[in-house]
């Protein structure tokens, strides 16, 4: 639901890794290269290979290097 | 003249809808737009108001030795659009998708006549040929076939992953959602176009889901799409 | 009447009768006297013609206000009046039509700019060829190349003898056209430099100017306008004296806190999230409900940061079991303790000796933390090891009283803007940054070191920084609001407020000096003392408000001095103040501002202040309260007495103002027009001060927060539509539809909110709908989902940011319009809540008051 055409350039880079607000409060804060820690994020993606096998053994083919 | 190609990376994911809906998206905002249909199942035309009994189409043109456009028809005078055809005198490889001729054929166009030329590529199968475009949008939903299929894809330089029919009160596809923004972050589209009836109703009505219903969260989905797409291509032109 | 008239013509007055009888209500009498003299008119004027008729109702827009009237028997005098002033101005035109005018001075605004873009461009080149040395003067970069020390030694040079050079003008006696050339030389001076971009290097000079004008001005003051002679006139004159000396005290130590912003930004933290530090995160909490309460926990367990190293706390003084069971329900601790000792220091006090992690974050229990929190702040304390807090800005969701009842949310700065957005900062460079309560993080090694929160005094907040700067401890201020909460809900609860804090830093004052004792750098001493003097300021207030007075009603001479010399010796000395601060706070406080909300509290901390000046341990101890329900609308006449009697006073001095204009001696009636001046701005802002205490209705008990934010909802039947976010709050939204008709009442829903790129669902019910608004009611949802909300809505990285944007600048003319018309506004505010015998005759006065009319479309 975002218009990426009311994002100016410069930020449409961090929009694939950082949430809109986040992005909002750093550009705001004139912040440009603050390392934010997504961990919301990534507690989520730990917990969707507990929560499905399929998705876990997948992930995890994808980890080892192919044979 | 700037060519998308829409694709499901496996059946029934909504891609025709999709691209109907992005022509007139398109079309609301003043482009002239070209919608060609590659798919054998003949869809795309249907959600353009077109008689179902009318087998005209491309490939019938061509089967019969006249030229591949005389098949085209018009929605108001901005849009146009081509049908595969229907006829059970031809039997035409599903598979091949003829890219080569397609070059060929574009480039007989006026530069000026259309600025936008939307495919309908069948859905992705195995061992298929590379369709170039300057944007390939591969649509799929949030669902483990998808994850499953889209693991074995290469994606290359001008594709870009589109989930369709999302919802969010899923968990199954929220999880698969946020797994994709963080294994495909260089292909996957911001937004997704949402779960909505109106888009299956559209159909019924035998219009797009912009047409039909243009205040409704799939067609502002589409909408966003259509705005990107214009965003991307107003920087280069 | 059927003899004098035909019937034609009777008919007509008949019906002109009874039009004023039914339609307007008229009594009869009037309705009676009203048709006589239309008659009369109609002898003279052939009024039912059809271009009389035309002309009449092309015109009656003109005369709206006097139609909506019940009809009175003066009516033709007031139509009169209204005609004679139409006679002299137009109707009020929309912006629209004000274009041309602006035409016409377009060549002078072309030379205007022109010149003004010169001189940036001046100033920009010297600026930027000074920069290294400025910042090698601020200690930023040490550039030490022969160059940049030259320039420093020079600039240090020319500062060194611009001071020397100012004290001796300071003292010097012009004569009255001397100091008036002298000053309009400064002023022009001061108007050029205020043009070129808000830089240090322009502020410095406008506070040259301004501590030149000023202490000249004071100078002046002590030496020559004294009159020793007279018992009277030197007690007054002293007293007024010792408000001016406070007011400049506080304007130059204003300068020193706020001249050079530091800006603190945040620090990133380690790589590796195994080396972040452990946090305690606390919310204090005593008689506010759980509705209150409950978001700022949830939000808590919403930071980004590793759920191994945060642990937040439930420190609950009203031993409270529906606290209790949420606590083990969402699973934070809970902690309670035997005694209520020391309240909200006594609580963290006792917390501390339960508790483990390194650092303490502290959160006032309405204080939502947005979930970026501790990973802007933290940064800082890994980068210095001697920091032992620090300080973020209180930002409210809520509109404060004085937004609230002058209906200026969001369209100006806030009252506490100016202390979290500029008066901190300017701390922040002296390292006097300090502790506020809330919204903060300390170390805890820090704590310890200091002996536990200080519970001396009752703002234990301040005192407790006091003793960490004195341990040798930094503090660091970030001035990027990381949380938001509810401001005070009424007049009287703000007031109530500012009393503790007042009480408090007196207190402070007088136990634990920050002028002596160890530990603190001069720099320090400064800023911790203007941050107390500010609370004293009550008294000199009051001073201000009634010193005309003191002339016009007793005759004394406060200011032994003819009044052109007095205003050629004030003028400039208020206008170099007003422009300087404005340049320096503008963005944070508009001009004149400040006179109100100081109005407003004068008379209550003055008392308060003076008794903890004289006995810092008297005086009890009272919470602020939170949440509470201001249900309808009200005059707060408690509230508002001192300021009355303040009104009478000077409404008292008008009239003897007038009384010596006509009888008094010819040589003192400049004296008494400037008085009458004086008197007429402390009637406006005491006006000011009135217009808050109309209460205005708030309605609802606990945050709701109004914001544009995009959503979408799925309505049963698989129908989706995107909606605007209006406002929400705990429990409920609402939202703007793109069309009408698309739900009705009682309808469930999904409504979806997106934070950043996750899109959450959650169900709800329409509990209202008219046109394209809905209002929804969320149903019950499981924790993890009720987290969830809260991070979509209240604890959003930018919430603060989402309507910050657009608030305008200060224009201290219009900000001086606008003030005047504030004092209007609550004159008019106290004569509508007036009792009716007071109210009847000023309103029969009020309506032949003609009005100007808006222009017809």
């Amino acid at each position: 639901m975002i218009n990426e055409r009311s994002i100016n350039s410069a930020v449409k880079n961090k929009l694939k890794k950082y949430d809109e607000d986040v992005i909002s409060l750093l550009e705001k804060s004139d912040l440009p290269d603050f390392d934010y820690r997504h961990l919301a994020q990534l507690d989520r993606l730990e917990t969707i290979g507990t929560r499905w096998p399929l998705l876990a053994e997948i992930a995890l083919s994808q980890r080892e290097p192919s044979v | 003249m700037i060519r998308v190609a829409v694709q499901g990376c496996r059946g029934g994911t909504g891609a025709s809808s999709i691209i109907a809906g992005l022509a007139q998206a398109l079309v609301d905002a003043g482009e002239r737009v070209l919608c060609i249909d590659l798919d054998p199942h003949n869809l795309l035309r249907l959600h353009f108001n077109h008689d179902w009994r009318d087998e005209n189409g491309w490939a019938n043109a061509v089967g019969n030795g006249q030229s591949w456009h005389t098949a085209s028809f018009a929605l108001g005078s901005q849009l146009h659009f081509l049908p595969y055809g229907h006829s059970d005198t031809h039997v035409v490889p599903t598979n091949a998708l003829h890219a080569d001729d397609w070059q060929q054929r574009l480039d007989e166009l006026d530069e000026d006549s259309y600025r936008w030329v939307l495919f309908d590529l069948p859905a992705a199968s195995f061992a298929q040929e590379h369709f170039p475009a300057d944007v390939t949008l591969i649509v799929a939903h949030a669902d483990p076939a998808c994850h499953v299929l889209l693991a074995r894809r290469q994606f290359r330089e001008s594709d870009y992953l589109l989930v369709n029919h999302f919802a969010p009160s899923s968990l199954l596809q929220s999880d698969l959602y946020t797994l994709w923004q963080a294994q495909y972050s260089d292909w996957l589209l911001p937004w997704t176009i949402h779960r909505d009836e109106a888009m299956f109703e559209a159909l019924a009505h035998k219009r797009s889901v912009t047409a039909y219903r243009s205040d409704c969260l799939a067609a502002q989905g589409i909408r966003n799409l259509a705005a990107w797409l214009l965003a991307r291509h107003e920087e280069a032109a | 009447m059927s003899v004098w008239l035909q019937p034609g013509a009777q008919a007509q007055w008949k019906r002109h009768y009874r039009h004023l009888r039914d339609r307007r209500d008229a009594t009869p009498l009037t309705a009676v006297l009203l048709t006589l003299a239309w008659g009369v008119t109609w002898c003279f004027l052939p009024l039912e013609s059809e271009r009389w008729q035309r002309l009449l109702s092309s015109h009656s827009g003109n005369f709206a206000h006097l139609q909506r009237r019940r009809p009175g028997i003066a009516d033709p005098l007031r139509y009169g009046l209204q005609f004679l002033w139409l006679l002299l101005i137009r109707p009020r035109r929309s912006s629209a039509a004000n274009a041309p005018q602006r035409e016409r001075f377009k060549p002078l605004r072309r030379a205007r700019e022109f010149l003004l873009s010169r001189a940036n461009r001046v100033v920009q080149r010297v600026e930027g060829r000074l920069r290294p040395t400025l910042s090698q003067l601020e200690g930023d970069r040490p550039d030490s190349s022969p160059a940049t020390r030259n320039t420093c030694w020079l600039l240090t040079l020319m500062g060194g003898t611009t001071a020397i050079l100012m004290l001796l003008v300071i003292t010097q006696p012009f004569t009255l056209p001397a100091q008036a050339l002298f000053s309009v030389l400064l002023w022009v001076i001061a108007l050029i430099v205020r043009r070129l971009p808000a830089g240090r290097f322009s502020t410095l000079i406008l506070i040259v100017l301004s501590l030149t004008v000023s202490c000249r001005y004071l100078w002046w003051r002590y030496t020559s306008t004294l009159n020793w002679d007279d018992g009277l006139d030197m007690t007054f004159g002293l007293l007024l004296l010792g408000a001016e000396t406070y007011s400049w005290l506080v304007l130059v130590l204003g300068y020193f806190q706020t001249l050079w912003p530091l800006n603190r930004k945040p620090v990133s933290l380690p790589e590796d999230t195994r080396e972040w530090p452990s946090v305690d995160l606390m919310i204090p909490t005593y008689n506010e409900s759980l509705e209150v309460v409950r978001p700022t926990v949830l939000a808590a367990l919403g930071l980004d940061w590793p759920k191994d190293k945060i642990n937040i706390y439930l420190l609950d003084d009203g031993k409270r079991p529906a606290f209790r069971d949420f606590a083990a329900d969402v699973g934070v601790g809970y902690i309670a303790r035997d005694d209520n000792n020391h309240a909200k220091a006594g609580n963290l006090n006792h917390a501390l000796t339960v508790t483990q992690g390194d650092y303490i974050a502290i959160f006032d229990c309405d204080h939502v933390p947005q979930r970026s929190f501790l990973q802007m702040t933290m940064g800082w304390f890994l980068k210095d090891p001697k920091l032992g807090l620090i300080q973020t800005p209180h930002h409210f969701f809520s509109p404060d009283p004085f937004e609230r009842n002058l209906d200026r949310f969001r369209r100006m700065p806030n009252e506490g803007t100016l202390f979290y957005g500029l008066v901190q900062d300017g701390n922040d460079l002296w390292d006097a940054a300090f502790f506020c309560g809330s919204c903060a993080v300390l170390k805890r090694r820090a704590i310890e070191a200091i002996g536990g929160f200080a519970v001396e005094t009752v703002t234990e907040d301040a005192h407790t920084s006091l003793r960490l700067h004195r341990k040798g401890f930094t503090s660091a201020y970030l001035r990027i609001p990381q949380a938001a909460g509810l401001a005070t809900e009424s007049v009287s609860a703000h007031i109530g407020q500012r009393i503790r804090w007042a009480r408090g830093m007196i207190q402070i004052f007088r136990l634990d000096n920050p002028l002596f004792g160890p530990g603190l750098r001069l720099s320090q001493r400064l800023c911790y003392l203007n941050a107390m003097l500010h609370f004293l300021a009550g008294v000199p207030r009051l001073i201000f408000l009634t010193a005309p007075l003191a002339f016009l009603l007793l005759h004394a001479y406060i200011i032994y001095a003819p009044a052109l010399l007095l205003l050629a010796f004030v003028i400039p000395h208020m206008l170099h103040s007003g422009l300087t601060n404005s340049h320096i706070q503008g963005r944070y406080r508009h001009s004149f501002w400040s006179e109100v909300y100081d109005t407003v509290l004068a008379w209550y901390i003055a008392l308060p202040t003076t008794v903890a000046l004289i006995n810092p341990r008297k005086g009890k101890f009272n919470v602020t309260a939170k949440g509470g329900l201001v249900d309808r609308q009200y005059f707060d006449w408690g509230i508002s007495r001192p300021y009355l009697l303040l009104i009478v006073l000077n409404l008292a001095g008008v009239v003897a103002a007038i009384w010596r204009l006509q009888s008094g001696p010819a040589d003192e009636i400049p004296t008494v027009l400037v008085s009458l001046v004086w008197v007429f701005y402390n009637l406006v802002i005491l006006g000011g001060a009135i217009a808050v205490a109309a209460e205005a209705r708030q309605v609802r008990r606990n945050h709701r927060v109004s914001v544009t934010l995009p959503g979408a909802v799925q309505l049963p039947g698989g129908y989706a539509y995107p909606c605007t976010l209006q406002d929400y709050a705990e429990g409920g939204l609402g939202i703007i539809l793109p069309a009408t008709g698309l739900v009705k009442t009682g309808d469930n829903l999904t409504l979806l909110l997106q934070r950043g790129r996750q899109e959450h669902a959650f169900a709800a019910r329409v509990v209202n709908a008219s046109g394209e608004r809905a209002g929804l009611e969320l149903e019950k949802m499981p924790l993890a989902k009720h987290v969830d909300y809260i991070q979509c809505t209240f604890a959003r990285a930018d919430t603060w940011s989402l309507w910050r944007d657009d608030l305008p600048a200060d224009r201290p003319m219009k900000s001086l319009i606008d003030v005047i018309c504030l004092g209007f506004e609550g004159y008019h505010r106290l004569f509508q809540h007036a009792p009716r015998g007071v109210r009847a005759p000023v309103s029969w006065l009020a309506s032949f008051i003609p009005q100007r009319p808006y222009e017809a479309s």
